[in-house]
C-alpha cells in the first residue's frame, strides 16, 4: 500500500518534530505552570490568550496544513505530539478542536473555503471546533434545500472547545447523505461553559440557519469519519500526556511524603501500584502510536480498526491511572488547589467523549472483517 | 421500649415510614444525587427524630438514647440510609455522644449531651494533620498545660464540616517524651469560636467546600475540657472506631445508590445495551455479596464470636461498590457528565449533572476512615503475615 504521503515520515520530519517539541517545551515551561493554568481559568475566556499566542508563534496550529494557506509541513504525528506535551500540563486551549476542524478543512474544503478560512485558522486567528458524532448516538443535523443554498436545523450538547470556536463544522442530513457545512459561530444558539476537566464545551442549537450553498464541504461521510479517527487519536495522545504527568506527580509525591517514618514510596504494595501505573502509561503511549502508524498507511478500515483500539486501550489506562493518582495522594487527591485532581478529571472525561469503551469495543469487532488484510 | 416486641421487618417498615413521611421527597432527591443538604434541612430532619426519640438509637436510655441493641440500631441506620434520609452528622451522635457516655465525666456530659440531642450542637472532628494521616499517631498539634488551662498550637486538616460546626473533638499530643507516640495523645474539647482558631475552607475539584484546614494559635480551653484521662486518647479514639463496625459497609446507602442506579438506567433506556445490562447486574451481584458478608458478621455477633477483621474486609467491599455504582451512573450519562455544574442546586439539573461530582467524590470512600491500603494491611496482620509497617 503506498500510503498518504502528506503523512510519511522520514528522518528530517523526525527531526523537525524533535526541534518543535523542544521549543514547545520550553514554551510551556513559561506559560503553563499549573499557577498560571488555574488564573487563565478564572479569566473570561478559561483559558490562557497567551498561551493560545504561543502556540500561534511556534507554529502549532499552522502545523500539517496546506502550506499555500500559510501552512507548515508536517502531519498527524506532529498534531499528536503536541497534544501530548498540552495534556501533561492540562493545557485548556482548544488546540486539538480547531486542528481537528481546520485538517477537515484542508482534506475536505472547496479551493474557496480554503483559501477563506485556513490562513486565519493556520496563524491563531480564529479558532474552530467539529460538532462531533458520538458513536453511541449518532445525531446529525437536518439540511433542507432552499433556493438559495440551505437550512440547518439540529442540536448539539457538549461541544469540545465549542465556547471558543469562532467556526463549526457541523455534520448533517442533506437529500438522504452525511454532509459537511461550514457555520460560522454567530448563527447558531450557544451555551459556552467550563467542563469538569476545566476544558471548554458549548450546547448549541441551529435553527433553521440559512446558509448559501458554497457553505457545504467537499466531501462527506468519509471525510468526517477520517475527522473523528483523528479527534480519537489525538485525544488519546492527550490522555497519554496526562498519564505521564500524574504519574511523575505521584512518584515524586509518594517519595517525599513520610508516614510511619518512611516516606510512602518504600510500600511494596504502593510501588507494585506505580509500576502497573507505568504499564498502564507505556501501554497507552505504544497503541497510540500505532495508531498514528495506521493513520498514516492512508487505509480506511485499518486507521478506523486502530483509531478504537486506541480509544479502548488507552481508556482503560486512564482510568487506572487517574484511580490511583487520587487513590495515593491521599485527600490532596481530590483538592482543587493541587493537580492531581485536575489528572484524575481530565482523564475520566477521555473516556466519555467520542463514543464510550462498548462503543469502540463493537466497532473493532464489526471491522474485523471488512479489513483487506487482517493484521492479527 | 415500644418497638421491643416488633419483629425486625415490621419495626424496618416503620422506620421507612416514618422518614418517607418526614423527610420531603426534594430532600431525599438531594441526597440521592448526592447535592448538600442544608442546614435548615438537616435540623428540621434531627428535630423529627429526637421528638420521635430516635436520634441516637444506640445510645443509653440514661443519656437520652433509645438504648437499642447494636443489631436494631444497625437496621436503623442502615434503613435511614436507604431511603435517602440526610446524614446528621457522623461525629456528634456517633463519635463524641458515646465517646463521652464512655469516657467523659458527668459535668461533660450534662453540657455536651442534651444540646447534640437537641441538635443546637454541631460537632467536627479534628484528628487528621497535614504530616499525619494514615499515620495519625505522629500528629504534631500539641496542647501544654498552662494554671486551669489546655494551650493549644498547631494545625489539623481534612476537618469536615468545621465551618458548620461550634465545637470540634480533638486529638492533640499532650506528652512529646512518650514512650511511643501513640502514648502521648489526649481528647480535648473545644468550642470553635474560642479566640486563635482560624478555619479555612479546602475547596476540592467538585466545588465542595464542606472539608476545611483548622488553625490553633495559643487557643485556651478550661483543664474540664480533657476528655477521660491524660495521654488516654489514642486508647478512646480506637474504642470508638469499635461501636460503628456493622454500619460500616453502608449496605443501606449501597442499596439506595443502586436502585437509583437502576432507574436512572431504566428511564434512559440503558439496558438496551446488553453490555451495560450486564455490568448492572454485576452491581447488584456485588451488592447481594456485601449484604451477605454483612449478615454473617451479624450472626457471629449474635453467637458472641469475638469480631475479626470482618469489618475492615467490609470496609474495602463497601467503598468499592459505592466506587462502581458512581462509575455506571457516569457510563450512562456519556458525555453530558462532562460539563461541571458549580450549583448544583439550580433549577432544571438532572441527574447527569451530579454523576461526574459524586464519582470524582467518591474517591474519598477508599481513602478516609482508614484508607483502603491500611484495611488491607490490619487484615495481613490477622492472618498472621507480620507487620507492614
Amino acid at each position: 500500500m503506498n500510503g498518504n504521503p502528506a503523512e510519511m515520515e522520514d528522518s528530517d520530519a523526525l527531526e523537525v518534530r524533535a526541534l518543535l517539541r523542544q521549543s514547545l517545551e520550553t514554551a510551556l515551561a513559561r506559560h503553563y505552570s499549573f499557577e498560571q493554568r488555574s488564573a487563565a481559568y478564572r479569566s473570561p475566556a478559561r483559558h490562557s490568550a497567551e498561551a493560545w499566542t504561543a502556540y500561534a508563534e511556534l507554529g502549532l496550529l499552522a502545523l500539517s496544513l496546506p502550506e499555500a494557506h500559510g501552512g507548515l509541513p508536517g502531519a498527524l504525528a506532529d498534531v499528536a505530539m503536541v497534544s501530548e506535551l498540552l495534556g501533561g500540563v492540562l493545557a485548556l486551549e482548544p488546540y486539538r478542536a480547531t486542528m481537528v476542524a481546520a485538517r477537515l478543512l484542508a482534506a475536505a474544503g472547496t479551493a474557496e473555503q480554503q483559501a477563506h478560512w485556513l490562513p486565519e485558522l493556520a496563524a491563531g486567528m480564529l479558532k474552530a471546533a467539529l460538532v462531533p458524532v458520538d458513536p453511541n448516538a449518532p445525531a446529525f443535523a437536518e439540511a433542507s434545500r432552499t433556493d438559495a443554498g440551505w437550512r440547518i436545523s439540529g442540536r448539539f450538547l457538549v461541544v469540545p472547545g465549542g465556547d471558543a470556536a469562532d467556526l463549526f463544522i457541523v455534520p448533517a442530513r442533506a437529500d438522504g447523505e452525511i454532509a459537511l457545512f461550514l457555520l460560522p459561530a454567530n448563527a447558531v444558539e450557544r451555551r459556552g461553559y467550563g467542563c469538569f476537566d476545566w476544558t471548554g464545551a458549548a450546547d448549541l442549537v441551529a435553527a433553521d440557519v440559512p446558509v448559501s450553498a458554497d457553505a457545504r464541504l467537499a466531501s462527506g461521510a468519509e471525510a468526517l469519519a477520517r475527522a473523528m479517527d483523528e479527534a480519537v487519536i489525538l485525544a488519546s495522545a492527550d490522555a497519554v500526556g496526562a498519564m505521564r504527568a500524574a504519574n511523575a506527580l505521584t512518584r515524586d509525591y509518594t517519595r517525599t511524603r513520610r508516614q510511619f517514618g518512611v516516606p510512602l514510596a518504600s510500600f511494596q504494595v504502593l510501588q507494585h501500584r506505580m509500576a502497573d501505573m507505568a504499564i498502564a502509561e507505556e501501554a497507552a503511549a505504544s497503541i497510540t502510536k500505532a495508531a498514528l502508524v495506521a493513520y498514516a498507511q492512508g487505509e480506511a478500515a485499518t486507521r478506523a480498526r486502530a483509531a478504537s483500539a486506541a480509544k479502548v486501550a488507552v481508556g482503560d489506562a486512564a482510568r487506572e491511572v487517574a484511580r490511583q493518582c487520587v487513590q495515593l495522594h491521599g485527600g490532596m487527591g481530590l483538592a482543587e488547589e493541587y493537580p492531581a485532581a485536575h489528572y484524575f478529571a481530565r482523564l475520566g472525561l477521555f473516556e466519555r467523549l467520542l463514543g464510550d469503551r462498548d462503543a469502540h469495543v463493537q466497532r473493532v469487532a464489526a471491522l474485523r472483517d471488512k479489513l483487506a488484510s487482517p493484521a492479527l | 421500649m415500644e418497638t421491643a416486641t416488633h419483629s425486625d421487618e415490621a419495626f424496618v417498615e416503620e422506620v421507612r415510614a416514618f422518614v418517607r413521611a418526614e423527610v420531603p421527597e426534594t430532600v431525599r432527591e438531594k441526597v440521592v444525587n448526592g447535592v448538600s443538604v442544608d442546614a435548615t434541612e438537616r435540623r428540621a430532619w434531627h428535630r423529627a427524630l429526637y421528638e420521635r426519640g430516635w436520634v441516637a438509637p444506640h445510645w443509653p436510655v440514661e443519656h437520652g438514647g433509645a438504648g437499642w441493641p447494636a443489631l436494631r440500631a444497625f437496621l436503623f441506620n442502615e434503613t435511614l440510609a436507604e431511603e435517602g434520609a440526610p446524614d446528621l452528622g457522623t461525629f456528634g451522635l456517633k463519635m463524641l455522644g458515646p465517646l463521652l457516655i464512655r469516657f467523659g465525666s458527668d459535668a461533660q456530659r450534662r453540657r455536651y449531651l442534651p444540646p447534640l440531642l437537641a441538635g443546637d450542637d454541631f460537632w467536627c472532628q479534628g484528628f487528621s494533620e497535614p504530616g499525619s494521616g494514615s499515620d495519625l499517631t505522629s500528629l504534631k498539634t500539641r496542647a501544654e498545660r498552662d494554671g486551669g488551662e489546655w494551650v493549644i498550637n498547631g494545625q489539623k486538616i481534612w476537618t469536615t464540616m468545621a465551618h458548620e460546626a461550634n465545637r470540634m473533638f480533638a486529638l492533640v499530643r499532650t506528652d512529646r517524651d512518650a514512650p511511643k507516640p501513640r502514648m502521648g495523645l489526649s481528647i480535648l474539647l473545644v468550642d470553635m469560636d474560642t479566640p486563635g482558631i482560624t478555619v479555612r475552607p479546602v475547596i476540592l475539584l467538585n466545588g465542595n467546600r464542606h472539608t476545611n484546614e483548622v488553625f490553633f494559635d495559643n487557643v485556651r480551653v478550661p483543664a474540664g475540657n480533657l476528655v477521660g484521662e491524660v495521654n488516654q486518647g489514642w486508647t478512646y479514639s480506637r474504642a470508638l472506631l469499635g461501636t460503628e463496625r456493622l454500619s460500616i459497609a453502608r449496605v443501606g446507602w449501597n442499596k439506595r445508590q443502586f436502585a437509583h442506579l437502576k432507574r436512572v438506567a431504566e428511564a434512559e433506556g440503558a439496558l438496551r445495551s446488553p453490555l451495560i445490562a450486564a455490568r448492572i447486574a454485576e452491581a447488584e451481584i456485588a451488592l447481594m455479596t456485601l449484604e451477605a458478608m454483612v449478615k454473617a458478621m451479624i450472626e457471629r455477633a449474635r453467637a458472641w464470636e469475638t469480631p475479626g477483621v470482618e469489618a475492615n474486609m467490609l470496609k474495602i467491599k463497601g467503598s468499592e461498590l459505592q466506587q462502581r455504582l458512581a462509575e455506571l451512573l457516569v457510563e450512562i450519562a456519556g458525555p453530558r457528565a462532562a460539563p461541571f455544574q458549580p450549583d448544583r442546586t439550580a433549577p432544571g439539573q438532572d441527574w447527569t449533572a451530579h454523576s461526574f461530582a459524586n464519582h470524582f467524590y467518591g474517591r474519598v470512600a477508599s481513602i478516609y476512615g482508614g484508607s483502603n491500603e491500611i484495611q488491607r494491611n490490619i487484615i495481613a496482620r490477622a492472618l498472621g503475615l507480620g507487620h507492614t509497617s
